[in-house]
């Protein structure tokens, strides 16, 4: 369960002029649950992920995971994984070594990494790609190995930073589908950030929406 | 609270800017404040009532405003062909024009003096030569920086959207027209930057001055070498050396912030080549070819041809002690410049993310001549005069910029996120460095190690100051031969240089392979293209 | 892969930086200052670290005014124990700059022998005079100058090359040897009408002798050179040849002796192995090598000469200024003459 308690973040525009991006914030992720926070492209949503991450410091506040003070852990000390807007994807490694990154980190060997991170490419639909430089895979691919890449280490919590904003409509409701299946599959505690109203009421139980620095439940 | 304070993450910037201060700002500050800094005020003012120091300091500044006009006027044309049209060996002129670059002072004004020189090729044949002309150094300096005009004007086209100059054209504007209004503004920030450097490099140059600019054309620099090393007037040193600083140093800021306005996200829309098709696009193309022959290419060429001429007694040398010495030394002193080079550049760049003064520093040994620093050295550290640690450091002093530079600009274009990725990941800062960011900027380092070492392999200025004879290299044995009895020595250090020139290229080649290039090249591309989709 | 190679270059890298940067061990060590020109046949000096129980490091300096100006620079902290090469157009620089320390045991100077005084040791000398190019002068019919003043006129025009004085050691000492010869005024409006009569000027003396004078390529046939440089053209030549190609112009105003020496400088160490070095310099040995590696005559009186030295005769007579004239007015001169002849 992740609890934000009286989180506070100014934002410092280097053009001048200062905004409250979290005022008094506080917001609670029940296990196993998916939530999501909708707000305008600039309100700050993405800024809030990567400060639930450890990326970003708070200027005051809480981030509590299943009762503990995280707020001073570093990112990779957390066992969260956040998916990107566009992925971040890197393109100096193939897509098997991409999914297998996490696993590395864990003092995996290696061979034994990238035999897991194919079979959950297997699971993914996506064996065929796993010897490719990323760049060279559709959006819709790209996507999927980015979420692969997330779930093999078992994270504690999945941070969604609009995932599906990068790719056209189509695409885009038939992955949300597979997406919360996977997810729900998965039993994973979810935290999902976007600006489509649509989307996130098919992908979580309840939603707020971030209003001068502070949530308003929406359902 | 993650982010660590300023000074934790500027902590990496230790060591370079402590090498900077100690080799370089110490120095510097030293020299100048010989004379006394009241003296030196005065000294400012008078050096300019002096008729000889003011014809020294006006044409210094008249020879790099040349340059650079000339190197504009022939250089662009020369890119936008490049840039614009595909024909047959077009890939191989484009890395081609990487050498000058590496080619060491030395070899370059050497291969000047083959051609123009009172017994060189070309004087044979017209029957007059360009010694004790101003010619001969402005030659030089374009052998040099005609291809940087050049680079920067093909990058920079290349960059211009074809859109927009399509839509220039179906509202009714000529080529030329679309040419002026259109591409003209989006490469001239990309030209302004390689003319400031341009600049700089003739208006500070050392090398090419000293032996090609003779009694009348010499720079200041030659000047100040003169002043401290003959006449032992320190005063008029400092001053001299005060006054190109402030030039030069304003440049360098006016470089700095035309570079970083070149951040701006690339656009997809390329124009794409074409075969020249018209007898006048074909003249183009072959008028483009030539300029960069007998500009670029003649030097090098003349040096080989000279050298192949010389006959087996000539080439003997390469069999010389001497030469195994000098050539032993030369690829030592070079490797461990490189080695620290490499430390001290990696190091400067990660801190620079996040000082804009760090940043700017970088471009100090570029802008402090190797004359003032050595001589600064000299004065500071003279029980360190003869040791091998202070050259080897003036050596990295020199070269490691350049990998500065490679890797500091690498690292804006790469994504901030992908370390942020590697981070959520259960990468530690060490880890995430080591596994994303280090591999994403291997070219880039690569690329400024080849610089670094082919700087180091020529080396020349400050080894005349700080060497002792049996850490002779190959560029004071050429330099020696220069100054020996008959034309068997003078073969024999064109030989030499022949040596050098391939060292210098075996050394680039080496570390900056064709393959990483390309993959490198494409991955950027791939980049560029989704943060323009996403902006 | 990428990654293996890049961790190999790097460790390989840093290694070999602590390898150089690691203090490597000093040995006993004698830091001896020599002008570019420096040169000994290996043995002798092996010959001499072997003796002395020392190690020598030769440092050049580079030409012998900015040997003194190096000197100078450093005196706090002197970057040798013993200098040979300081000269008598210099001495009394380096006396008022207080760089040089007596030598204890110099031997007596006896009237008319080479000597450079103020504590350095005489170890060589040599004329500066006006060389010239027999085949150049053979060929254009013209008869050589037998005075300066003879080639301030037209037929002589665009045929002599002379060094800076403010960057060349030979250069400098004929300017001395024009005002010793000639008188102050006299030789300042001489250099004018030289100027007017199209006096080229080189940087140093192997750019005018290498690259300039007619005999190697260039377009002068009369250069400012030394008396034993015939020898030296006989020593180096191709082909086997019984007389010089080149010939030394003795006139009046036109000669200058310089004498070489080797002294202590102040505050340097190994003084034992110093004076030890001062004796091996005289020694008959160097005396007689230095002759053809270095092309001076000896100051030793009684060393044989070199046979090819033969090609290099010594003049009847010949003007000298004193260290003190020289000491006091010689920065005054070199830029009068910089503004009379460069600007």
């Amino acid at each position: 369960m992740l609890e934000l308690k009286g989180l506070r973040k100014t934002f410092h525009d280097p053009s001048g002029g200062d905004w409250l991006l979290a005022d008094d914030l506080n917001l609670t992720v029940s296990a196993g649950k998916t939530v999501a926070i909708l707000g305008p492209s600039g309100s700050g949503k993405s800024t809030l992920l990567k400060m639930i991450a450890g990326l970003e410091p708070l200027d005051d506040g809480r981030v509590i995971f299943d009762g503990k003070d995280i707020d001073r852990e570093p990112p990779e000390r957390r066992g969260f994984a956040l998916m990107f807007q566009d992925f971040a994807l890197f393109p100096h490694l193939d897509v098997q070594d991409n999914v297998a990154f996490g696993l590395v980190e864990q003092r995996v060997a290696r061979p034994l990494a990238r035999r897991r991170a194919l079979d959950l490419l297997a699971l993914f639909g996506l064996s065929s790609h796993a010897g490719q430089k990323v760049w060279k895979l559709s959006g819709g691919e790209q996507q999927r190995v980015a979420l692969a890449r997330a779930l093999i280490t078992q994270p504690r919590l999945l941070l969604l930073d609009e995932p599906f904003s990068a790719l056209d409509a189509e695409l885009r409701s038939s992955l949300r589908e597979e997406f919360r299946q996977r997810i729900t599959t998965a039993g994973m505690t979810t935290l999902l950030v976007t600006h489509d109203e649509v989307e996130a009421r098919s992908m979580s139980a309840r939603g707020y929406r971030l209003v001068d620095g502070k949530l308003v439940v929406l359902w | 609270m993650l982010q660590k304070p300023l000074f934790q993450r500027l902590a990496v910037g230790l060591l370079p800017a402590g090498f900077l201060l100690v080799m370089l700002a110490a120095p510097v500050f030293r020299l100048l404040f010989e004379g006394g800094a009241s003296a030196l005020a005065g000294m400012v003012g008078a050096l300019w009532q002096d008729d000889y120091l003011r014809w020294r300091i006006v044409w210094t500044f008249v020879q790099a405003v040349l340059t650079c006009v000339v190197a504009l006027a022939l250089g662009l044309p020369v890119a936008w062909v490049l840039a614009r049209y595909e024909f047959s060996g077009r890939t191989l002129v484009l890395r081609l024009l990487m050498l000058p670059f590496v080619v060491p002072t030395l070899v370059a004004a050497l291969g000047v003096l083959a051609l123009w020189g009172p017994r060189g090729l070309i004087s044979g044949w017209l029957g007059f030569h360009l010694q004790d002309t101003p010619w001969l150094l402005l030659y030089g300096n374009l052998f040099f920086n005609l291809c940087v005009v050049v680079r920067a004007g093909v990058d920079a086209l290349a960059q211009v959207s074809a859109s927009r100059v399509a839509a220039a054209r179906t509202l009714g504007a000529t080529p030329w027209r679309a040419f002026w209004r259109v591409e003209w503004p989006a490469i001239a920030p990309w030209l302004a930057s390689a003319l400031s450097l341009v600049f700089l490099y003739c208006f500070s140059g050392f090398g090419l001055a000293l032996i090609l600019g003779g009694q009348r054309f010499a720079t200041v620099e030659v000047e100040i070498y003169t002043l401290v090393a003959h006449e032992l007037k320190l005063a008029e040193a400092g001053a001299l050396a005060l006054c190109m600083m402030m030039l030069t140093g304003g440049v360098a800021l006016l470089y700095a912030l035309v570079e970083k306005r070149l951040a701006a996200p690339s656009r997809a829309d390329v124009i794409a080549l074409r075969r020249p098709a018209t007898l006048r696009q074909g003249l183009a193309v072959a008028g483009a070819m030539l300029v960069l022959i007998v500009f670029c290419a003649a030097p090098l060429l003349a040096i080989v041809a000279r050298a192949a001429l010389a006959g087996p007694t000539a080439w003997a040398v390469l069999l010389e002690e001497e030469t195994r010495l000098a050539l032993g030394n030369t690829l030592r002193f070079s490797m461990t410049a490189l080695a620290l080079a490499t430390v001290l550049g990696l190091t400067h760049a990660l801190a620079a993310r996040h000082s804009v003064w760090l940043r700017a520093s970088a471009f100090l040994p570029f802008v402090v001549s190797p004359v003032t620093v050595a001589f600064g050295l000299l004065l500071l550290y003279p029980q360190w005069t003869a040791s091998l640690p202070l050259l080897v450091a003036a050596y990295a002093l020199l070269a490691y910029p350049f990998v500065a530079k490679s890797i500091g600009s690498a690292l804006d274009s790469l994504p901030t996120h992908l370390e942020q990725a590697a981070r959520t990941l259960g990468a530690t800062p060490w880890r995430s460095f080591w596994r994303v960011t280090l591999p994403m900027i291997a070219p880039a380092l690569r690329r400024g190690m080849a610089f670094a070492a082919a700087t180091s392999l020529g080396e020349f200025a400050v080894t005349l100051f700080l060497s002792r004879p049996e850490w002779m290299t190959l560029t004071t044995l050429i330099y020696q031969r220069l100054g020996r009895p008959g034309a068997a020595n003078l073969d024999g250090a064109l030989v030499l240089a022949c040596l050098l020139m391939a060292l210098a290229l075996a050394a680039f080649l080496l570390i900056e392979t064709t393959q990483a290039k390309a993959i490198d090249n494409r991955t950027q591309r791939k980049i560029n293209r989704k943060k323009a989709y996403h902006a | 892969m990428k990654q293996r190679l890049l961790s190999l270059v790097l460790t390989t890298s840093c290694a070999m930086l602590s390898w150089f940067v690691a203090p490597y061990a000093l040995a006993e060590e004698l830091r001896v200052l020599v002008h570019n020109s420096f040169s000994l046949p290996k043995p002798l000096l092996a010959q001499f670290e072997a003796q002395a129980g020392v190690k020598l490091s030769v440092i050049k300096g580079g030409d012998s005014g900015e040997l003194l100006n190096k000197l100078i620079l450093t005196r706090a902290q002197p970057i040798a124990d013993v200098v040979f090469g300081i000269d008598n157009a210099q001495v009394a620089k380096a006396q008022a700059a207080n760089v040089i320390e007596a030598y204890a045991s110099a031997p007596p100077v006896r009237a008319g022998a080479p000597a450079v005084g103020n504590g350095v040791v005489a170890v060589d000398y040599s004329f500066v005079a006006l060389n010239y190019d027999k085949a150049a002068f053979a060929k254009s019919g013209l008869p050589l100058p037998k005075t300066l003043e003879e080639l301030t006129q037209p037929q002589y025009r665009d045929l002599l090359l002379v060094q800076n004085p403010a960057t060349s050691s030979p250069g400098h000492v004929f300017l001395l040897a024009t005002i010793a010869g000639l008188g102050e005024t006299a030789a300042f409006d001489w250099w004018a009408r030289m100027r007017a009569n199209g006096v080229k000027v080189a940087k140093g003396w192997s750019e005018a002798y290498y690259t300039e004078f007619s005999k190697n390529g260039g377009t002068r046939p009369l250069v400012v050179s030394y008396a034993t440089s015939p020898a030296a053209e006989v020593f180096y030549s191709k082909e086997k040849i019984t007389e010089s190609p080149t010939g030394v112009l003795f006139l009046k105003g036109g000669v200058f002796r310089q004498v070489e020496g080797v002294a202590l400088i102040k505050g340097g160490g190994q003084h034992e192995a110093a004076a030890r070095f001062i004796e091996f310099m005289r020694s008959p040995a160097v005396q007689e090598a230095l002759q053809t590696s270095m092309w001076m005559f000896p100051a030793e009186p009684g060393t044989a000469r070199a046979e090819v030295m033969r090609h290099a005769v010594e003049p009847a007579s010949f003007d000298s200024l004193s260290s003190e004239t020289i000491a006091e007015k010689d920065a005054d001169w070199v830029s009068r003459w910089t503004k009379m002849v460069l600007k």
